[in-house]
């Protein structure tokens, strides 16, 4: 019997075809818009649109935000489109990052010497610099991956390298945001910088087709009722069947006040998730007491050990500590939770903010609720983009660790937040109801952790 | 807030009065400034009621015009501002040697800075109702002084609330702070009076520009009796004798702000200046350069709307000031450096040995790469692939970490940095203390942007529309 359920892939497959015919028939100047839920397999799908372009003969571009997610891509594209060979475009600084890139790949820095090769994949701001300079020959079609997080600014260095876009991403993740002062002053102008790539054509061509992927391949279906909070007006369900995915921890071994996180390790193996909740209360941002609960929980499930059976392969597999992420919202909480997890021999844990960790896939994700301890809401915590990317990441278990008094952070009345002329979506107040509609999709899963005990002590 | 604000804030409790958050000024106080202050009506937020300037404490100019609300009055009084603004800040403090700077009390006179400005700049010198070409130039000084307001660390204008939160942390709120008189207080409260209990008292001092209700009523009363008398005239020879209790009036007020403003921007003048301050300053200068060349020499006003590239220009280089005033800050002030210290941004500690000679292997042949050995007693959590900077020399190559070695010495650690140079360049001395931080030469790239909107961002030709307000020029 299929692992899978077939019916929502073959439908996901239509919508990826239908929209690479969709932009293969545009007129010049016209783009076509596929917005994806967490892990639906955009890039694959970008892989099928190019090789698509390429059997007619037209010539590619593919542009991303991040270097990461263009060195990912162009991996992609060698391993399905060869021989056809693939330019990497990159900065002098940052070349590709294996010692022996793909046969078919070319990697360079040198934009002229991409420009000859009929597929030129670049971050986006690589490819509009090397065109702004004249170096980089026009294409006859841009992909452009994850639009949602490309800002206005790098999509117009862009614009007129192709007549014709294609425009993938997925609309929960976060969105483009600036440190500058009064970023703000053109928000509900057509002209803003920080409009997202694919707000930019809704504002100035809203004739644009737009497509929905109804599929998630990373996420389990027990994930969904939780994840469908970041996606309203948008329908999906997990190409894996229910069942099929399977976590078994290994049986806890005697040990002191181990109880409430073998708990809390147990309910997230068989129910795919667990909110971990230290007692209430108000703390710094880089909190100690949580620091040391999620080492303890993390080292806890590494001493269990855990076996997962997955969709992939018949056997079940070892669950390995570098299938295992924590997703954070600080610098100095990744800063002060690697050199804790170091300490305890758990180098191979990944650990790193949401926004780094866009786009990845783990086995098993410890999120640090955006909201922990806070005092109160603001715009940069209460934006649920960042939340979606920690509770997105995972293949089998996701385990929020906050606080008990996080929730309350979000109930009751929104706070004032200002408005825009010519704006009507209100970042702030939809962050604060999706929070509160995480929080109550997460309440069967509320478990209690200890507060105070094995805080890392300093001298 | 971080930590270090936190901490701050909670000794400025302690210590019943505001403490210093810096150890250098970080913001350039000219020779001779020009403060002013502006008062406005409750409910017309567009025009000035009262302006005071003077580039001494104890001498001030004043322009009120009675009824602001009456356009020849306001204009009137607005021109006579303009008529010793504008020569002073076109050519009269380059004259002197340095450029002009604007002070003002707080946000509220900023934010009248530019809506003056607005109001100004885009009227005609033509027709009927022609203003004065130099009312109108004003309006753009006013305009382009509030814009320039906003870019990160920028100091031709100084809000002196802004100054003081920038030097001080205290127990105040956001809210707080925007007060002058309960800023001030909180930093050196009378004799016998705790900070909070002298900012609680001085937060009802107002000084404008919007009043507060008391004032607002006293005024209501004296500009019916202007009006009255004047009926409707505004022949000078009539309104000059009747704007007297008004002038009083706002007098008074503009007392309770002016020796307050040159108290606390002396203040502010004691503390050292930083090293990157005088750089930021030339950074101003071309900015007012650029101003002077589109207001005086093109004569024409400033666009009332950015296009996608102008928006995107400016975007770009505010972020690009926000990152090089924090790095300035940190770089020029071991206070400003603690934050990266505490999150993984820095290392503190002392240097042990320092090797001039070491060299590796480059491409071709081996190359000198200075090596530093630093003992600290900080937990180490800097990336492994990180570039740092010696605080010492900070605009010089880049620093990595070589190797993480133990140390001897209880608790402590040592790292050996690579200096990725073989010039000789300023390095710290063996047995020196010395900050190794990520605030460096920034190696941003500048933005490429393309001459023209392209497609994506324009409307194709069918659906173009064109109800904007007629844009000449673009910012530079």
């Amino acid at each position: 019997m299929s692992p899978y359920d077939d019916e929502v892939v073959a439908q996901a497959d239509a919508v990826v075809r239908a929209a690479i015919d969709a932009v293969l028939a545009a007129r010049p100047r016209e783009a076509v818009v596929v917005t994806a839920p967490a892990g639906a397999g955009k890039s694959y799908a970008i892989v099928s649109g190019v090789a698509a372009a390429r059997s007619k003969g037209l010539r590619v571009a593919v542009g991303t935000p991040t270097n990461e997610q263009a060195h990912d891509l162009v991996r992609a594209l060698a391993k399905r489109l060869a021989p056809e060979r693939i330019a990497f475009l990159h900065a002098k600084h940052r070349p590709f990052p294996d010692d022996q890139p793909p046969k078919n790949a070319r990697p360079t820095h040198d934009a002229h010497e991409a420009s000859v090769e009929a597929i030129v994949v670049g971050t986006l701001s690589k490819l509009a610099d090397a065109h702004a300079r004249g170096d980089l020959a026009r294409v006859d079609l841009l992909f452009v991956d994850e639009a949602y997080q490309a800002n206005a600014v790098q999509y117009y260095g862009v614009g007129d390298l192709a007549p014709r876009h294609l425009l993938m991403g997925d609309s929960g993740q976060l969105a483009p945001f600036s440190a500058a002062p009064d970023a703000d002053r053109w928000r509900g102008l057509a002209t803003d910088p920080l409009l997202t790539a694919v707000e930019v054509l809704r504002r100035h061509h809203p004739s644009t087709r737009e497509f929905k992927l109804p599929i998630t391949r990373r996420l389990d279906p027990r994930a969904l009722p939780v994840v469908q909070a970041f996606y309203p007006g948008h329908p999906f369900k997990a190409a894996v069947k229910h069942g099929v995915r399977r976590m078994v921890l290994g049986k806890p071994t005697a040990a002191r006040g181990m109880a409430a996180f073998d708990a809390v390790l147990d309910h997230a193996a068989e129910h795919g998730w667990a909110h971990a909740e230290l007692p209430a209360g108000v703390v710094l941002a880089a909190d100690p007491e949580t620091i040391a609960a999620i080492v303890r929980l993390l080292k806890r499930l590494v001493e269990r050990g855990a076996f997962v059976r997955s969709e992939r392969r018949a056997t079940k597999a070892t669950l390995l500590a570098s299938d295992i992420a924590v997703a954070v919202s600080h610098r100095d909480q990744r800063s002060l939770l690697r050199e804790a997890l170091d300490a305890v021999d758990l180098q191979d844990v990944v650990v790193d903010t949401a926004n780094k960790l866009q786009g990845r896939t783990f086995e098993v994700l410890v999120a640090w609720h955006p909201l922990a301890g806070l005092d109160g809401t603001d715009e940069f915590h209460v934006d649920h983009g960042r939340l979606c990317v920690m509770l997105t990441r995972h293949r089998h278990a996701c385990i929020v660790v906050g606080r008990a008094s996080d929730r309350e952070l979000v109930q009751g009345i929104p706070p004032a937040s200002p408005s825009y002329a010519g704006y009507d979506a209100n970042p702030a107040m939809d962050g604060w109801y999706v929070h509160e509609a995480v929080f109550a999709a997460l309440a069967d899963h509320r478990l209690p952790l200890p507060g105070g005990t094995g805080a890392p002590r300093r001298r | 807030m971080n930590y270090l604000d936190v901490v701050l804030a909670a000794r400025a409790r302690a210590a019943g009065r505001a403490v210093r958050s810096a150890s250098v000024r970080h913001r350039h106080i000219a020779a001779r400034p020009l403060a002013m202050v502006f008062w406005q009506l409750g409910a017309e937020p567009f025009t000035a009621a009262a302006v005071a300037w003077g580039h001494r404490p104890d001498r001030r100019s004043m322009a009120v015009p009675g009824e602001p609300r009456d356009r020849t009055l306001a204009f009137r009084a607005l021109s006579r501002v303009a008529e010793e603004f504008n020569p002073w800040f076109e050519y009269g403090a380059a004259g002197e040697g340095d450029l002009p700077q604007v002070v003002l009390p707080n946000a509220g006179n900023l934010a009248m800075l530019g809506r003056l400005g607005r109001r100004l700049a885009y009227l005609p010198t033509t027709g009927e109702h022609a203003a004065s070409d130099e009312l109108v130039r004003f309006g753009r000084h006013l305009q382009f002084l509030h814009e320039h307001a906003r870019y990160p660390g920028q100091q031709l204008v100084l809000v002196l609330t802004d100054l003081l939160r920038t030097h001080w942390a205290t127990e105040l709120s956001h809210l707080e702070t925007q007060s002058l008189p309960a800023l001030d207080a909180a930093i050196e409260p009378p004799a016998k009076k705790s900070g909070h209990e002298a900012a609680f008292a001085a937060e009802r001092v107002e000084i404008g520009p919007a009043p507060g209700h008391d004032d607002d009523t006293v005024l209501s009363g004296l500009l019916d009796t202007f009006n009255a008398v004047r009926a409707k005239s505004t022949d000078e020879s009539l309104v000059a004798p009747l704007r007297g209790p008004i002038e009083a009036h706002f007098s008074a007020r503009i007392d309770r702000a002016w020796p307050l403003v040159w108290r606390c921007l002396d203040r502010e003048r004691q503390l050292l200046e930083g090293a990157s301050v005088a750089e930021r300053w030339k950074t101003d200068e071309a900015a007012l350069g650029r101003h002077f060349s589109w207001a005086i020499a093109s004569g024409r006003p400033l666009a009332t709307k950015d296009s996608s590239r102008a928006a995107a220009w400016k975007l770009h280089s505010w972020e690009a000031a926000v990152a090089e005033l924090e790095m300035n800050e940190a770089v020029d002030d071991p206070m400003r450096m603690i934050p990266a210290l505490m999150s993984g941004r820095a290392v503190r500690g002392k240097v042990i040995a320092v090797d001039l000679e070491n060299r590796v292997q480059g491409a071709t042949r081996r190359i000198r790469r200075p090596l530093v050995t630093l003992e600290t007693d900080q937990p180490l959590t800097l990336p492994s692939d990180v570039e740092l900077y010696w605080s010492g020399a900070a605009k010089t190559a880049a620093y990595q970490i070589q190797e993480v070695l133990p140390s001897k010495k209880k608790g402590c650690t040592r790292l050996v940095l690579e200096h990725q140079t073989q010039s000789n360049v300023p390095r710290p001395a063996s047995g020196s203390m010395a900050t190794f931080s990520v605030y460096g030469r920034s190696p941003r790239p500048p933005l490429m942007l393309p001459d023209h909107d392209p497609w994506t961002h324009t409307a194709p030709a069918s659906s173009a529309k064109s109800d904007d307000i007629e844009t000449e020029g673009e910012n530079p």
